[in-house]
């Protein structure tokens, strides 16, 4: 789509911040037209980048859970493998984050296992670390820039 | 007609009819009504009703009514009692008047306050400079308040009329487990890293309060009613109020979320030591360091609870308000961010 539809959403964020807030005397029906450009700007920010943020955080998770695969006990081990062998095929942002649900919730699992095991295994303890390291890395994927109008 | 003042004349005859009623006065008139912006779960309305008489008497009120849905499943009744508890009490709050169940008065239950005049209630408004020689006798009020809080006498009150009264022990799991249900319930998708902070709390509970008290459960500047002096006036919003550990709200006014001006200030306004020292003189109750960095943690999961309970009722269409939408895009990921660092994860 041209223009672009993050530069669409932007243009609504201003027309709606300081064309029509202004001129909108009930505060209750001003603040929504602020949330509303806020929101706006929000999904321009968010529309360019969501299919690559959720590529690269799938792979991430992938690449996380093959190198578990080891250290797992066999049940675990076996859906680690599984999830690791899969590859993002459709790129549609719903089904990128169909498959980012089902590999956070295997995070989870994995990251109790972890918190478990890892005093009797410095292997299992340096893959703990790794997975805070993911999660803080999947802090910064998704930072906003934008901030409420 | 925005849809602002669509919603307002709706809601005028009913409430004019209701105000009417109650106040005995067939020829009252409101002359003023509106919905205040930021609530994220009751609608707040300020009313103004003229009383009949020469010349006519002006009465302001506040309307807490419930909305289809909301960031909160709170309960109005609870709310009410605590307004009713503090009444005269140091804890600055409005007049509560009146409870109403009956949905079918203004389309859903709601109850009624007298309005505090002369104040103001904008969290950014203490952060401007205009604010600097009003900032330290704001601070050392809200935190002596806060003290007023949880020395105060809730047994012979409405109070335990509304809530369980937990053993000190039970503080922190109740809370915990009350919380975590609502993420549970609420969340669109899976929270590796509130996970993470459940499983930290759970495996590091905190020491038992010396004794239980009332928390108010969102004390923050934004739930303060001030003077441009300073003065604090009205503490509202009790929608979250229980009885616990007192060191749950300290905590919760500490967290990071309410540092405006991202100076490191509690609330915009105080350093965290200042704080606890003024909270500590006032109330009597010495604050365990580890036990509230426990309930800052524990602070983190609960706000991300509210944002997550949000993002669903906008997703399912319960709510159509934007606000719940954009605290969802914008504070998830915050909450996260905040409670990395609450456990030494992240800078």
């Amino acid at each position: 789509m041209r223009p672009d539809p993050p530069i669409a959403l932007q243009r609504i964020a201003q027309a709606l911040a300081f064309e029509v807030a202004p001129q909108l005397a009930d505060p209750f029906v001003q603040q929504t037209a602020g949330l509303a450009a806020t929101v706006a700007a929000m999904l321009a920010e968010e529309w360019d980048r969501a299919a690559a943020r959720l590529v690269e955080e799938n792979a991430a998770l992938r690449s996380l859970f093959a190198g578990a695969v080891e250290l797992a006990p066999p049940e675990l081990a076996a859906r680690l493998r599984s999830a690791a062998a899969e590859v993002d095929t459709d790129l549609r942002v719903s089904r990128l984050q169909a498959a980012n649900d089902f590999l956070r919730r295997l995070l989870i699992e994995l990251h109790e296992w972890c918190e478990g095991e890892m005093e009797r295994d410095p292997r299992v303890a340096a893959l703990n670390e790794a997975i805070w390291e993911e999660l803080k890395a999947s802090t910064r994927r998704r930072r906003l820039v934008a901030r409420p109008i | 007609m925005s849809a602002g003042t669509h919603a307002a004349a709706a809601l005028r005859p009913k409430l004019e009819a209701y105000l009417a009623a109650r106040l005995e006065a067939p020829e009252l008139r409101i002359v003023a009504l509106w919905r205040v912006p930021g609530g994220a779960s009751r609608e707040t309305w300020i009313v103004e009703a003229d009383l009949p008489g020469d010349p006519p008497r002006r009465r302001a009120f506040v309307i807490r009514r419930d909305p289809p849905a909301s960031l909160l499943e709170s309960d109005r009744e609870l709310e009410f009692a605590f307004y009713r508890a503090f009444a005269g009490s140091a804890v600055p709050v409005p007049r509560a008047l009146w409870l109403e169940r009956d949905p079918n008065v203004l389309g859903s239950p709601f109850f009624v306050m007298e309005r505090i005049d002369g104040c103001e209630a904008s969290p950014r408004r203490v952060i401007e400079p205009s604010f600097d020689s009003a900032r330290p006798r704001f601070a050392r009020a809200m935190y002596e308040i806060l003290a007023a809080i949880h020395t105060f006498d809730w047994r012979a009150t409405p109070i335990p009329d509304v809530v369980e009264v937990p053993a000190p022990e039970e503080c922190w799991r109740r809370e915990l487990e009350h919380w975590e249900r609502v993420i549970d319930e609420q969340e669109l998708s899976p929270q590796p890293v509130v996970r993470a902070g459940i499983r930290w709390l759970r495996a590091n509970p905190p020491p038992p309060p010396a004794r239980v008290t009332v928390v108010h459960g969102d004390f923050r500047v934004g739930n303060l009613l001030f003077t441009p002096e300073g003065e604090i006036r009205g503490v509202l919003d009790w929608e979250m109020a229980h009885v616990g550990d007192p060191l749950e709200d300290l905590a919760w006014s500490f967290l990071e979320n309410w540092e405006w001006a991202r100076d490191g200030l509690k609330g915009g306004v105080i350093a965290a030591e200042e704080a606890i020292a003024i909270y500590e003189a006032a109330s009597g109750i010495q604050v365990d360091r580890n036990a509230l960095h426990w309930w800052e943690v524990f602070s983190s999961v609960k706000a991300q609870a509210i944002w997550l309970t949000g993002a669903r009722s906008f997703q399912e269409g319960r709510s159509t308000e934007l606000i719940h939408a954009m605290t969802a895009y914008w504070l998830t990921n915050f909450q996260d961010e905040v409670l990395l660092r609450s456990l030494g994860r992240a800078p």
